[in-house]
């Protein structure tokens, strides 16, 4: 059964397209990557999926629920956005932030409880930082913001987890913990897995499904889709790489890359 | 000691208490001009009331949430920023309140205090609906902790949670609006601004989470009230002016501790 379902959706911002006639489907469990140029729509997907912006036109259902509809569906989703729609200097706890993903479960005036205390300092644990649940959110370093933001995004035990460019501006060691923490929470629960990102490389051998968007188009396909040059080149606007390690490690380069 | 000096010390404490509550969500949620701006459009309804003879603090209530209101639909609908929307309404408020107070002739030095606020001058009714609003605005921060702390944190990820963020934030505007309004004959126009920002200003860089950080607002802020008030009775100086010099010197200490 697809969890989400597109069927020739347009999206955009204020009536303005950014893609048309998007159809697909996403199987539950599948790892599909959304990749593509700054300005192509990819942030735009993720909040139209999420229900934070309607489609322009063709209908859009996530876990069997219109998208936009405010439902049950939207408490199965886990969000972990971009570092830029959270404050970063917020005063909370480690803990305090995660305990935040139970919110959208408990009703009016309730507060969370000793068991979602516990669950949530477990998650923590998970992501490895149960040494930092007490830390001040605002002084943790990028990676380990975006590690609270995943233990927030499990806390309402998801079947679709979302992350929106998770790896941008953190360094590579970084980069690589959130990767694998990412991709083992993926094959080991088998979250339907959304993954919003502009460098490919480090998920390329987790990828069942690809979106790739360029600017006013878009090719969905299969891993192998990225292994097309041609395909890398009408969305990158210029000559890509394919380079194959002796380990079978594969990574996708702008040509010019040895002179940069 | 006198009954004024008993209301002037008991509005201080509750002014101290209910701005810097409120000031703690405009603080961290980057609007603290909009407080700014509720003063100068709540002093040109206050100047409407005393010009045609109704009672100040209703007509100063209507233009503040009148205000309130515009500001969230004009950035709301994307039509101005929100610092430009409240530029608007500061701007064209002020204008109507001094044209009010060209009319007011020996009721000028009423509205004045409306501008410059004396807590020596508030009366038991003053008290009552100062009293009544923090009272109010407690109720609905505890109510609506968790819509608060989640819409304050991101508002993408309270609308990812299907939390409506429009009207959590017209209503937090509302508030704001009211408690500026019925604080503005204590502390007046141009002083109000200081008691929003700087006890949460200071208390941000001495807490580490949002509920220690309005709590020891609220404490910054009854302490600058209580010595700016007594020190301004003693030195026989106006009070609104002291009251903000005394929280500014706590919140330079709480930088300076800080650092």
């Amino acid at each position: 059964m697809d969890v989400i379902v597109f069927d020739n959706v347009t999206i955009g911002y204020d009536g303005n397209p950014v893609q048309r006639g998007l159809s697909f489907g996403v199987k539950r469990g599948e790892f599909w990557a959304i990749v593509g140029p700054n300005g192509t729509g990819k942030s735009t997907l993720i909040k139209t999926i999420i229900g934070l912006l309607p489609p322009i036109s063709g209908t859009v259902y996530v876990l069997g629920c219109p998208a936009t509809h405010v439902c049950e569906h939207r408490k199965r989703i886990g969000y972990v956005p971009q570092m830029n729609e959270i404050d970063p200097m917020f005063p909370a706890t480690a803990l305090d932030i995660v305990l935040t993903g139970i919110f959208p479960k408990l009703g009016l005036f309730k507060r969370p409880s000793r068991k979602h205390v516990e669950l949530a300092l477990n998650l923590l644990d998970e992501v490895g930082l149960s040494d930092k649940a007490d830390a001040i959110f605002r002084e943790l370093s990028g990676g380990q913001k975006r590690r609270v933001l995943i233990a927030r995004a499990l806390m309402g035990k998801p079947e679709i987890l979302i992350f929106d460019e998770p790896t941008a501006g953190v360094d590579v060691a970084s980069e690589e913990q959130l990767v694998k923490l990412i991709t083992k929470l993926h094959s080991e629960n088998g979250l339907t897995t959304l993954f919003v990102t502009h460098n490919v490389n480090p998920i390329l051998d987790h990828i069942d499904k690809v979106i790739l968007l360029g600017v006013g188009f878009h090719v969905i396909g299969d891993r192998k889709t990225l292994f097309d040059r041609e395909v890398l080149r009408r969305i990158y606007g210029r000559e890509v790489d394919i380079i194959c390690t002796p380990e079978q490690k594969y990574y996708i380069l702008p040509e010019d890359h040895h002179h940069e | 000691m006198s009954s004024f000096i008993l209301n002037a010390l008991l509005i201080s404490v509750l002014v101290g208490v209910l701005l810097p509550i409120v000031g703690s969500f405009a603080f961290l949620r980057k609007s603290t001009f909009f407080g700014a701006g509720m003063a100068h459009t709540a002093f040109a309804g206050a100047a409407m009331g005393i010009a045609l003879g109704i009672e100040p603090l209703l007509t100063a209530t209507l233009f503040a949430i009148v205000s309130a209101i515009g500001i969230w639909y004009l950035t709301k609908s994307k039509k101005l920023t929100q610092d430009a929307s409240i530029g608007v309404f500061f701007s064209v408020s002020m204008a109507l309140g001094i044209l009010f107070l060209s009319r007011t002739g020996n009721y000028a030095s009423d509205a004045m205090t409306y501008l410059v606020g004396n807590v020596l001058a508030v009366t038991d009714t003053d008290i009552a609906a100062v009293f009544a609003v923090l009272l109010f605005v407690i109720a609905a921060v505890l109510m609506f902790w968790k819509e608060l702390f989640l819409s304050t944190l991101s508002e993408e990820l309270a609308k990812a949670s299907g939390l409506k963020v429009d009207i959590i934030s017209l209503w937090t505007m509302i508030i704001m609006s009211v408690a500026v309004v019925v604080t503005l004959k204590a502390v007046g126009t141009l002083l109000l601004f200081g008691l929003l920002v700087m006890p949460a200003a200071a208390a941000y860089q001495l807490t580490r989470r949002l509920a220690s950080m309005i709590v020891v607002a609220s404490l910054i802020g009854v302490f600058s009230g209580l010595v700016g008030t007594i020190l301004s009775i003693y030195l026989d100086l106006p009070t609104g002016p002291m009251i903000v010099l005394v929280a500014f010197v706590l919140m330079a200490i709480a930088y300076r501790v800080k650092r």
